[in-house]
């Protein structure tokens, strides 16, 4: 499957901040699925 | 059926995966599917470590989901460390994870699948590296995202 690449060099406030969001998004998350473990993997 | 959901996977090493879709608040576009939000922890260790194996037990599991739900996947490549070799320990875990992202969907050769990367330059965080996953046939949505990205840079 090939990958397409949108490469953007000089991106404007706006938009970098877009992309921090998604980078707190994803921290947010990562955290709440590592602190919801013990839901799903059953330590005996 | 919710399109939200998470899978478990622990690998025959007993590495703890759980990978995650939601609906995602944050992307606006114009067309009719809906983005969801792809995201994959490591459950145990300081670091990840792969390897082929799981990666394409990971793979699957993400395109079972495709096939499941018509929707765009994205997932955001964040900086939490992960294993590298020495000779990639130069490179950002971020461009390292898009790196595996993009190698682990060329192994499974699905001509129905399509994997488009974007790179937003950013010298405060080293680059912001996002992937789009959907189904060749909804490339026109994807499309539309990224062209949506595009103009937000150009405001």
């Amino acid at each position: 499957m090939a990958n397409k690449v949108l490469h953007i060099k000089n991106p404007s406030d706006r938009l970098l901040d877009l992309a921090r969001r998604l980078q707190a998004e994803k921290e947010a998350k990562k955290e709440a699925l590592i602190a919801s473990k013990p839901k799903y993997f059953n330590k005996k | 059926m919710s399109l939200s959901k998470v899978v478990p996977l622990i690998t025959k090493e007993g590495h703890e995966y759980l990978i995650e879709f939601s609906p995602n608040p944050i992307f606006k576009y114009q067309g009719k599917l809906t983005i969801i939000n792809l995201v994959i922890t490591f459950g145990g260790g300081s670091s990840e470590v792969n390897n082929a194996r799981s990666l394409f037990q990971i793979t699957n599991i993400i395109k079972q989901y495709l096939t499941e739900n018509d929707v765009v996947l994205y997932c955001y490549c964040d900086e939490g460390d992960i294993y590298r070799s020495k000779r990639r320990h130069s490179m950002p875990p971020q461009e390292f994870r898009s790196n595996l992202f993009s190698s682990m969907f060329e192994k499974i050769r699905d001509r129905e699948l399509i994997n488009e990367v974007i790179i937003i330059d950013d010298p405060a965080r080293r680059g912001h590296f996002i992937h789009l996953f959907g189904k060749r046939a909804n490339q026109p949505d994807i499309e539309s995202i990224k062209s949506e990205i595009t103009q937000l840079n150009e405001k």
